[in-house]
């Protein structure tokens, strides 16, 4: 759990570091695209502005000799000639003119217009436009951006691992810890379990026998709580499914229960078929165990348990404090108990909510105050072994 | 028809030539000032050919110091052009701006 958790979180962490840096290399490289392409805009801008220069000395040469034939070199450009009316007299460009600017840019095209003080040619206006590839900016850009990323991306991902060493180190020493503490708890409370359970088969007195009825009972629901911590702290869903006789499982975890609902003298009715499930035994047993608990802790003193079993539910229904809709809303919150003097931490629901979501198990829970509560578990066929 | 309509272009171009040829050219090419330097002084003053055309029209009309464009030398050698006949000016002009379009002489390398 706690590796699943800390590659989670690098993962997560390396995830938020990879966006930034993407994000902030894609700011860069606008900036710097940008800043490039106005780069080579003025610089194409001077080149068009010393032809257009070129080209009113050749007209005006040509008009002082009367040419007969007036060529004209565009070296590279695209030109238009236009007479004081706006007529074209020559032209290269096919792209629309815009009388109104001087200069701009349409398509990655540079557009410049000089006009003629002196008609020579009877030239007015004279346009010249050039293209502006921004493809070299762009591969040059991308020479540099690309390896920056991988470069940056390695560094981070590296410095994400050291970060969280210290706090992967953490968990496996509280791992190491909690684990041994854990076997250190169960042993105690299954050699209590297993003496008080000896005593009881002496010839004890019944006052003694009482005594030691209760030292069990607060022994097992030690035992329930444990398993319970160890299944929400350390345990996954075990995906080992074995097949599973539901109904054995049931009756050994009543057993289990069965002194606990004896202390309130509860009644425990069961109508139980044979059911084979291919589940994990564990997974079932803690469903089960959490089912029963609740219908023994939310019961009143002499009230009754009815355990239902078939091929399609299993249903347990107790004769308890029962909810309002609101309480119903609130019972899948880790914690949340419903009656403050009753025993247990409010992890039961959780345990529940968690083993139904991962055998996709069809929770039903039918309640009303003062009047019990019904919860109903179905499964679909893909459970079943055949 | 199509024959027809070609011979008879043929005949009114060749009409208007010999026209202009009479009218303008034997006259300017024999010393009086040349007809190319007057169409590049029009067009550098009027900036198109229909402005130049324009303006040299009013001026063969009725020709005056005002209205002529060329430097005050060519006007004391040459003196001021004789009117020309409402009639044939637009045939004289015409065939005169064909001659010497830049239009047809500018290529663009």
């Amino acid at each position: 759990m706690p590796e699943k958790l800390l590659k989670l979180t690098l993962k997560k962490f390396f995830a938020i570091y990879i966006g930034s840096l993407i994000f902030l290399f894609s700011c860069l490289f606008y900036f710097a695209y940008n800043a490039q392409k106005e780069q080579l805009i003025n610089s194409e801008t001077q080149n068009v502005s010393t032809y257009l220069a070129q080209l009113e000395e050749q007209l005006k040469t040509h008009h002082q000799n009367k040419s007969k034939e007036i060529k004209i070199e565009s070296k590279g450009f695209d030109i238009a000639l236009f007479d004081i009316d706006k007529n074209i007299i020559a032209s290269q460009i096919k792209d629309e003119i815009r009388w109104q600017s001087s200069s701009w840019i349409e398509s990655d095209k540079l557009f410049m217009r000089h006009d003629q003080s002196v008609y020579f040619l009877g030239v007015k206006y004279i346009f010249a436009s050039s293209a502006i590839d921004t493809r070299d900016i762009i591969i040059k850009l991308l020479t540099i951006f690309i390896p920056a990323f991988v470069f940056m991306s390695t560094i981070g991902y590296f410095l994400s691992r050291v970060a969280l060493k210290p706090a992967k180190l953490a968990f496996e020493s509280i791992d190491t810890f909690v684990k041994h503490a854990t076997h250190d708890i169960n042993t105690p409370i299954s050699s209590i379990l297993s003496n008080s359970h000896l005593l009881l088969q002496k010839n004890i007195s019944s006052e003694n026998s009482k005594i030691i009825s209760r030292l069990m009972l607060g022994a097992k629901s030690l035992a329930i709580l444990y398993e319970d911590l160890v299944f929400l702290s350390f345990e996954s869903i075990n995906k080992k499914k074995t097949v599973v006789k539901v109904d054995e499982l049931i009756m050994q975890r009543v057993g289990i229960m069965e002194q606990m609902a004896e202390y309130k003298k509860i009644a425990i009715e069961m109508d139980i078929l044979p059911v084979v499930l291919c589940v994990s035994e564990n997974d079932i047993a803690r469903l089960i165990d959490n089912l029963l608990s609740n219908a023994i802790k939310y019961n009143k003193v002499g009230g009754t348990i009815k355990i239902t079993l078939n091929q399609k539910y299993l249903s347990i229904k107790d004769s308890g404090v029962g909810m309002s809709e609101d309480e119903k809303s609130l019972i899948f919150n880790r914690y949340y108990r419903g009656v403050s003097f009753e025993k247990g931490i409010g992890l039961g629901m959780e345990i529940i909510a968690r083993v139904c979501s991962a055998y996709s198990l069809k929770l039903e829970i039918k309640s009303e105050k003062h009047n019990g509560s019904e919860v109903v578990i179905r499964w679909s066929e893909s459970l079943d072994c055949a | 028809m199509v024959r027809i309509f070609g011979l008879c272009l043929v005949f009114v171009i060749a009409v208007y030539g010999a026209n202009f040829e009479t009218e303008c050219a034997s006259c300017h090419s024999k010393g009086g000032p040349e007809l190319e330097n007057i169409y590049f002084r029009y067009l550098q003053v009027h900036g198109s050919q229909k402005r130049a055309k324009d303006k040299m029209r009013a001026y063969l009309l009725a020709p005056s110091i005002e209205k002529s464009i060329m430097p005050q030398q060519a006007l004391l050698k040459f003196g001021i052009h004789q009117p020309v006949d409402q009639n044939i000016v637009d045939e004289m002009l015409d065939c005169y701006f064909e001659q010497y379009d830049v239009k047809k002489r500018i290529k663009l390398l």
